[in-house]
């Protein structure tokens, strides 16, 4: 007694060698895919050689550009711009007592600013 | 040796990978019943290795289509099945699938779900499948064969399930009066 399909199988069992011929055929036209290669630093730097030129050179670019090449930066700036000495000291001074208040620290007398020789009058100078 | 093992591991997702290793034991597990079930339907030798080589080709191309590894079989048959009906359609005999049997099968109840088959019995047995319409002789072969599910058998036909069912019922009916008639 014999189940369907192994008198199937039997019946068709001479196909077997074009069957092998046909799956050597198929199988022989499949292109394995390349198995990946470790990649040392060097090789990995060496291709990426252009990369890295083009990378230099825009950086070389951009160097240039930046670059002042006027004869000083500060003659940039409108000398009636910069604030007064005294106007910078009140500021400070300004900025010390809001600091103060907000940390609850005594407030201490206003810092006076020593006057600048040449701007003291030759009257107040004792001699 | 004939026996094809049951629940074998099949190396699917290798051959995902594209190793030719594992499609050569993908295509060697294969091959046979694939070509029985082929030749069968199409009743050519000629023409049934030319559909084996293109289900081959075409499994290699589309495999990244296949979703579920453990329905390979399912779905390299089911690439065949298209194959033979492309072959059909060349050859102006689409009509033969047009051979609908009922939709509702009457009684389902095939007996032991294991033919067996004496040696006397086996000539008639090969002249009773090809007496058969394409319709019950397909989703026969598939049932014996490779043992495939009603629900593969559906699939792979791209047929109803209760027109699988109907069909199977009545190819196995006709079977077993042949037999008994011996």
């Amino acid at each position: 007694m014999n189940t369907p399909r192994e008198i199937l199988l039997r019946q068709h069992q001479a196909a077997l060698p074009k069957l092998d011929a046909i799956r050597a055929g198929v199988v022989a036209a499949i292109v394995r895919p390349p198995a990946p290669e470790p990649i040392s630093w060097l090789q990995m730097a060496r291709s990426l050689r252009w990369h890295l030129a083009a990378w230099g050179a825009a950086w070389v670019v951009v160097m240039i550009f930046n670059t002042d090449h006027s004869p000083g930066a500060v003659a940039m700036i409108p000398r009636d711009k910069i604030p007064a000495p005294q106007q910078i000291w009140a500021s400070l001074r300004e900025s010390r007592r809001l600091l103060l208040e907000l940390t609850d620290a005594p407030v201490a007398e206003p810092f006076a600013a020593p006057v600048r020789r040449s701007e003291i009058e030759p009257q107040q100078l004792v001699v | 040796m004939l026996v094809v093992a049951e629940c074998e591991q099949l190396p699917v997702q290798q051959a995902k990978a594209g190793e030719p290793e594992a499609w050569n034991a993908l295509f060697r597990r294969y091959q046979l019943p694939l070509y029985v079930y082929v030749f069968e339907l199409v009743r050519d030798e000629q023409s049934a290795l030319d559909i084996v080589q293109e289900t081959f080709i075409a499994a290699l191309r589309h495999i990244g289509s296949l979703r579920e590894e453990a329905k390979f079989g399912g779905w390299l048959f089911g690439i065949a099945h298209q194959k033979c009906l492309q072959s059909w359609r060349q050859q102006n005999r689409a009509a033969d699938m047009r051979d609908e049997l009922a939709q509702s099968p009457p009684d389902l109840d095939d007996g032991p779900d294991q033919v067996l088959i004496r040696r006397e019995q086996e000539e008639q047995f090969m002249m009773l499948l090809n007496e058969l319409p394409l319709p019950q002789r397909s989703v026969l072969l598939l049932h014996f064969v490779e043992d495939f599910s009603l629900e593969e058998i559906a699939q792979i036909t791209q047929t109803p399930l209760g027109t699988v069912k109907s069909r199977l019922h009545y190819a196995k009916r006709a079977l077993r009066k042949t037999l008994e008639d011996q």
